[in-house]
Parts: C-alpha cells; sequence; structure tokens
C-alpha cells in the first residue's frame, strides 16, 4: 500500500486580536493557495527511509509520530516536492500533516487533522495551517483561549470557499528569511499588546467587509480590506520586524502591486512573502511587472497562485 | 420526469422556525454595509398550508397580503392560505417574515417557480435590512449575516457569514411581558421610518461590537462554553440598548418591567437579551431542570407585574421544512 499527499501552501491575511482582554489572543486569517505543494509518497518498508527533499527534516517528523502512536514499523517516504522554509508559505504545518497524515493511513490510526497538528506540535500559534490542510479554501480561526494558552485544538470559526476567477500574484523577494520557530515566539512575547481599538478595528473590517465580499464574489471590497487589515496588523509588528512589513523590498513590493492594479496587497506571515489579489485575466501582466520590478531591486521570484477549495489530496493505492 | 412524479399538487404545507434577535454590529456604514445581525432560530414553529385556487384567500390579514404580493408579482392564479399555528406576533420573534417565507416557498412549490429563499424573500420586500429571518428560515441555528451593501438597500438580502448548530441542552428561556406590547405594536408601525432615518452609530461602537461577536460570541459557540457565549450576548445586547435608549424613553430595554425581567434572568443565566424592539427577552441556560426553575421565577415575576407569557425552548437547528401534500 503506498499513500499519496499533496498539500496546498498558505498565505497568512492578517491576526485578528493580539490584546487578548475579552479571552482569546491571536486568531488568524488564511488562504489556501495551489502553489508551492508538499508532495510525498509514503510505504510500509523494513527501515526507516527518507528520500527526497527535506529528508532531514521529514525523518524527524516521522520518527516523532512513529514515537508518538506507540508505533514498531518501519516506512519509507519520498518526498517528491515541499514548501520552502520560513519565508511565510505555512511549509512546516503542511510537511507535518503530510508526514502524520501519510503514516496515519498506513497504519490505519483514526484521528482528527487536529489531533495529529497537536501531535505534531503545529498549533504554537494559529489553526490556519490545519484547516488549509483539511478543507483549503479562505478560513478564520478563534486564537487561543487565554484561559488555557495550551490549548491543543484551535478552533475554526469560518471556512469560506474562494472566488476561483481571483488569484493571488505572490512575490518572494531575495531577503531575509522570516522568523520562525523559538524567534517567532520570542517575538510574540515581546510584543506589545495591540489597542482595543485596533483590535476592533480589524474584527469589523473582517466581520463587515472582507467575509461578505468573499461570499459577494466583490474583489474590489475584498483587496479594501485585506490591506487595511494587514496596515494595522503590520503597524502592530512594527517594533519586531522594523516597520510595518518585514522588509523594505517586500513593503516596495506590496506598493508596487496596488498601484499597479491588485485590488488588495500584503504580507504572509513574518514574510518576506508578500502577495496581490487580482483578477485571472490581469493575473499574469501584474505577475510580470511585479517580476521586474523585484529584478531591478533584490530580485526574487514572482508566480501566479489560486485558491485551493479543498485541501490536501490524498490518495491510498492498494 | 416519470408521468408519476408529473403529478400536480395542489397542496403545500410550510413549517418554519420563529427566530429572536441579539442585534446589530455596523450601525456606522463607513465601510460600505450596514447592520450586520446576530441571532437564532428558535423552535417555536409556524405553519401555513396553501392550497392552489383562481383567487387569493386568507382568513388572516397578514397572510392574505403577502400572498396577494406575490401572486401579483409573479402574475399567478391565487391559493388560499391557512395560517395553522403561529407564533407570538408584534413581540420580536418574526413573525410576519417568517409568514412571508413560508407563505412564498409554498406558492412557489405550487407554482413551479424555481427561486432561491433571498428572491422570496426580496419579493415580499422582507428580510432585507435584517436577514435573520430569512437565514433561519433557509438553516436555523445561531445565524451571524453581514449586513447590505449601502448601494444596494432593499435591493438585496444580506448574506450568511456564520452558521452554527446550538447544543441541545442549550434551552432558550423566552418571557413576553405584556404591559409594554401596545406601545411596541404603535411604535412599530413607525418603524421603517424609524430605521431610515435612525442616528449613526460612532465608528468605535461598531468596531467594538464587532469585536465582541468575532472573539467572544462566535468562538464561545464553537468552544460549547455557554458562560462565556451568554456573557457576549449580553454584553453586545445591552451596549446596542443603550445606542436605542432614545426609542425606549432613555432606558437599556423597553420598559420598567422588562428591565426588572432581564435582572431575574441574570441570576440563572448569563445570557439576557432582548429581541428587537421588545418585549420579548431571552436567557440560555443548560438543562431542563434550569429551565424551569427559571420559567417559574420569571412566571410569578409577571403574573405580578401585567402578566405575559413565558416558556422555554431549544434552538431550530434546521429552517423550514416543505411538504406537498
Amino acid at each position: 500500500m503506498k499513500v499519496y499527499i499533496k498539500t496546498p501552501a498558505r498565505l497568512h491575511l492578517g491576526l485578528i486580536d493580539l490584546n487578548g482582554d475579552l479571552g482569546r489572543i491571536f486568531g488568524g486569517i488564511g488562504v489556501a493557495i495551489n502553489h508551492p505543494n508538499v508532495i510525498l509518497e509514503a510505504e510500509k518498508a523494513k527501515e526507516l527511509a527518507v528520500s527526497g527533499e527535506k529528508s532531514e527534516l521529514t525523518q524527524k517528523l516521522a520518527t516523532h509520530f512513529l514515537e508518538a502512536y506507540g508505533l514498531k514499523e518501519k516506512i519509507a517516504i519520498d518526498v517528491k516536492e515541499t514548501i520552502p522554509e520560513h519565508i511565510g508559505l505555512g511549509s512546516g504545518t503542511q510537511l507535518a500533516l503530510a508526514v502524520a497524515t501519510s503514516i496515519s493511513r498506513l497504519f490505519e490510526i483514526k484521528a482528527s487533522t487536529h489531533e495529529f497538528a497537536a501531535v505534531m506540535g503545529r498549533v504554537a500559534q494559529s489553526g490556519v495551517g490545519t484547516a488549509v490542510f483539511e478543507q483549503g479554501g479562505l478560513v478564520v480561526d478563534a486564537g487561543k483561549n487565554t484561559k488555557d494558552l495550551a490549548q491543543k485544538i484551535i478552533p475554526l470559526i469560518c471556512h469560506l470557499p474562494f472566488p476561483d476567477e481571483w488569484r493571488f500574484v505572490v512575490a518572494i523577494p531575495k531577503t531575509k528569511k522570516g522568523l520562525s520557530n523559538e524567534a517567532e515566539a520570542l517575538a510574540f512575547k515581546d510584543l506589545p499588546p495591540m489597542a482595543p481599538e485596533e483590535v476592533s478595528k480589524i474584527c469589523r473590517l473582517t466581520m463587515m467587509k472582507l467575509l461578505p465580499s468573499v461570499v459577494e464574489k466583490d474583489i474590489k471590497s475584498f483587496g479594501e480590506a485585506l490591506t487595511q487589515i494587514q496596515c494595522i496588523v503590520g503597524d502592530s509588528f512594527a517594533q519586531a520586524q522594523g516597520g510595518r512589513f518585514s522588509s523594505s523590498p517586500a513593503a516596495k513590493c506590496i506598493e508596487f502591486m496596488l498601484q499597479n492594479g491588485a485590488y488588495g496587497s500584503g504580507q504572509s506571515s513574518w514574510g518576506p512573502t508578500v502577495y496581490g489579489i487580482v483578477k485571472s485575466g490581469e493575473a499574469k501582466k501584474i505577475k510580470m511587472k511585479t517580476q521586474a520590478f523585484l529584478n531591478k531591486s533584490v530580485g526574487g521570484e514572482v508566480f501566479v497562485a489560486k485558491a485551493n477549495n479543498r485541501g490536501a489530496i490524498i490518495k491510498v493505492n492498494k | 420526469m416519470s408521468v408519476n412524479r408529473m403529478q400536480k399538487i395542489n397542496k403545500v404545507s410550510v413549517t418554519a422556525p420563529a427566530h429572536l434577535h441579539t442585534g446589530n454590529f455596523d450601525m456606522t456604514g463607513d465601510l460600505g454595509r450596514l447592520y450586520g445581525t446576530v441571532g437564532f432560530a428558535v423552535d417555536r414553529l409556524l405553519e401555513v398550508e396553501v392550497t392552489k385556487r383562481v383567487d387569493v384567500k386568507s382568513e388572516d390579514e397578514a397572510a392574505y397580503l403577502f400572498a396577494s404580493r406575490f401572486v401579483d408579482a409573479f402574475d399567478l392564479a391565487g391559493a388560499e392560505v391557512k395560517v395553522k399555528k403561529t407564533i407570538p406576533k408584534f413581540v420580536g420573534m418574526g413573525y410576519h417574515t417568517t409568514l412571508a417565507l413560508s407563505i412564498g416557498t409554498a406558492l412557489a412549490k405550487l407554482y413551479n417557480l424555481n427561486l432561491t429563499t433571498e428572491q422570496i424573500a426580496l419579493t415580499m420586500q422582507r428580510g432585507a435590512i435584517t436577514s435573520l429571518g430569512v437565514h433561519a428560515f433557509k438553516v436555523g441555528g445561531f445565524i451571524v449575516e453581514g449586513g447590505f451593501r449601502v448601494d444596494q438597500r432593499e435591493k438585496m438580502i444580506p448574506p450568511l457569514i456564520f452558521h452554527e448548530s446550538v447544543p441541545s441542552n442549550w434551552l432558550f428561556v423566552i418571557a413576553i411581558a405584556k404591559e409594554p406590547q401596545e406601545k411596541i405594536v404603535k411604535m412599530r408601525e413607525n418603524e421603517d421610518k424609524i430605521l431610515r432615518n435612525l442616528k449613526l452609530m460612532p465608528k468605535e461602537t461598531s468596531d467594538m461590537l464587532s469585536r465582541i461577536v468575532l472573539v467572544k460570541i462566535i468562538p464561545s459557540i464553537v468552544e460549547n462554553d455557554l458562560k462565556s457565549f451568554g456573557e457576549g450576548l449580553t454584553a453586545f445586547n445591552s451596549e446596542l440598548g443603550k445606542f436605542w435608549n432614545e426609542y425606549q424613553c432613555g432606558r437599556t430595554y423597553c420598559h420598567p418591567v422588562v428591565e426588572e425581567a432581564i435582572k431575574i434572568m441574570l441570576k440563572r443565566s448569563t445570557c439576557a437579551c432582548q429581541t428587537s424592539w421588545g418585549p420579548t427577552i431571552y436567557g440560555i441556560v443548560d438543562g431542563k431542570t434550569e429551565a424551569e426553575v427559571l420559567t417559574k421565577e420569571l412566571k410569578d415575576y409577571l403574573a405580578k407585574n401585567g402578566g405575559g407569557e413565558v416558556f422555554y425552548t431549544k434552538a431550530a437547528n434546521a429552517g423550514a421544512s416543505i411538504k406537498e401534500m
């Protein structure tokens, strides 16, 4: 038996509550995109063997999962594609869940993706990555209950299919990588709490503009809400990242996309990945312009991504 | 379609739940939308039986009006509407919207019109300012809708943005004081005018209300945390009561009897809310025993204060049901 898994990547659109005085903290908005992907194949084997990309990390993850469920059996995993690390595309959660899910299918371990995320230690701040893996689309998580910061399951509060005719132009400027793991945890710890008034603005933008515009497929309103949320969130992270966005090239790229036809633009997580939301017919043109713009400064990769509205693809070949 | 299934339908029955308003979170409108409503469908049902005929007939005045409106809009022959089961009228439980949607849905079925509930609502001129009733009819449960676009006022139905089933052990204790009813019925005659000339809410208040919904109320129902859920609902509803107080003689709730009933409710439930203009208020408690105790306390109180109806019920976690007869 072989298990094949292909995951989406994740764009982070913003955090909701960085204050916490109503009893919940963080809460995030994200979208699953169809590129780049984690693609791997797993099967039972005589020895633990991991081949392909990020094999060392994958082996660690696999060993951890096998131990967590007390499995003595061995497996072979071939990692065919991965999402680049620490650039804001949610690679860690997607790889961990792909490994956990593939092994669980091989040994018929029945548990929810939420449980796997907790076992794999992927719920430090957010439930967005788990939701993206499980069902794709646009997702909003509820954040952590401040009474239980070790909470294992961060509930999802909204899941909407993302309009098929919209595209993201994703740009990854060649600058320093974003924060992750310990550095990220430290930055969150040192962050001054966001003023309740600012949190409240984000909440109303989400409820009264961002979410209805997805339902109504109104890209103009969606873009405006996204850009505004990004500015409020970015400003509250200014202390940790040295400005509204993670670097000057990232900030300039966001500005450039907005001036060249993107309806909204922002940074994913700690960056350096930035993106613009565009209509499918305009995606190619804006991508090329943005690439030319980046080439003149620090360089980097630009691509067009579509939303993934189904989550990870899991195929079991007997 | 097979010959058997071509049988003509002559009679349709529609059963639909009442609803309870918690409030609106954006009365500012500067983001391009207005209202945005939170509320529940509850298991108190309205039932209409609609039979095809050549003209419109009903003993119920409102039913006659809605049936005529729909028949005229689609140039149909007619129908007789019997209201078999009803929900309390003019007390903030959505009687008129639920009646209109039930009749429209039945007529659409009888005359084979392929319409969404939204289209039926627009035809009936109900549910375009707040669509709680439309979504209660469609899906039931706990509902949050995202308001209408200010440039599409009364031309669109606000979309559902969050929906969740209410746990079956969460019971709504509903108290309808009699004392304020006459005044509220009168006020409702001017409701359209009031809504058209409503003062705008400061941005900060709409922001704060949105946050209570997104960060407190919604996560609490997802986590089955009734205490926190009720706290959020009460905070949200009382903030709105303060905002509307000029229509309630300066009070957060519609009448002193209701104010006192809210206090009684808060001793047993973290939730105590007035629905719409009142006088209906509701609390949510965990389980039958709690519900019976609170129901009795409120009954005793109202008996001595002008009378009224008190009962408890679960949420309606499904929308309307349609039966061909």
